[in-house]
């Protein structure tokens, strides 16, 4: 799943080698923290949050076959 | 970056016309003309016979196209994502309309087709041609349902000279509307609010508009 996100992100941004996703497991959700470049923020957030969205509503389809709850953060890397 | 191309691959065709050099092109690149650019370099009138014409022309593959970066990008990801889906891609003028098959295509349906649709945005972000995904004629549905909707709302409000609202929609679905309602008689249409979702107020038209 690190690997969707971190290609979907990839695919968006203009710094691509600053997309970092770490994924943390918990019992019943993963938890994908996306990291991109400040000025990528918003290529991955999108209109009124639309990108973000279309990202999440991938990892729920890809989490409903997988029987897994995926929970997707963005964070602005320091 | 497309100048670099320009000079590397440039070819030059000539021709008795400029339909002949394009289609000399299209043959020897084995490309077809939408394929590649041309530019005419040299057009002249040759003295041996009568109205003898030689024109030659200049051509380069067009950018290791951004239709195919898309449906590059899709192809890739589709490997690696857990649904079954596979996808066939048709152009149309300046559109690119990916259609989805696979033994999952019901979950892209599923919720209005918000993963279809999630696609559709994602793609539409790294192509530079428009995108539209379809599956299982759902577009053509819901654009069916979406007119037939609308005009029964139009007809109500022909009969009992109320306004009536529809709920939030995108632009393209509202364009829809309009068309739709704006072909009956006695009605007219508005577009409400100003975020991206607006509601169509569909209103009587009174006979001095």
């Amino acid at each position: 799943m690190k690997d969707l996100v971190e290609m979907i992100a990839k695919s968006l941004v203009d710094n691509p080698e600053s997309v970092q996703v770490s994924q943390l497991e918990g019992e019943q959700t993963t938890i994908l923290e996306l990291k991109v470049a400040p000025e990528d923020l918003g290529k991955v957030i999108g209109k009124q949050g639309r990108t973000a969205r279309a990202i999440r509503i991938i990892l729920g389809a890809a989490g409903m076959k997988l029987k897994r709850r995926f929970n997707l953060e963005i964070i602005e890397k320091g | 970056m497309e100048k670099e191309e320009k000079n590397n691959q440039t070819q030059e065709f000539k021709g008795r016309n400029l339909e002949d050099a394009i289609s000399l092109a299209e043959h020897e690149l084995d490309l077809s003309r939408s394929q590649f650019n041309y530019e005419i370099v040299a057009e002249k009138t040759t003295l041996f016979g009568i109205k003898s014409k030689e024109i030659v022309i200049r051509t380069w593959p067009k950018k290791p196209s951004s239709e195919s970066k898309a449906a590059q990008f899709l192809q890739e990801f589709l490997s690696i994502f857990p649904l079954e889906l596979e996808f066939t891609l048709k152009k149309r003028n300046d559109l690119l309309y990916f259609i989805f098959n696979g033994k999952d295509k019901h979950l892209l349906l599923r919720k209005d087709g918000a993963l279809l649709l999630a696609f559709q945005h994602i793609l539409n972000k790294i192509s530079s041609y428009k995108v539209q995904t379809d599956c299982d004629f759902f577009r053509k549905r819901k654009e069916q349902q979406l007119k037939q909707h609308a005009q029964k709302k139009a007809q109500h409000v022909h009969e009992t000279g109320k306004d009536e609202f529809l709920d939030p929609m995108n632009p393209y679905e509202r364009r829809l509307v309009h068309i739709a309602v704006n072909r009956i008689p006695g009605v007219s249409t508005e577009s409400i609010g100003n975020s991206f979702l607006k509601r169509v107020k569909i209103f009587p038209q009174t006979e001095e508009e």
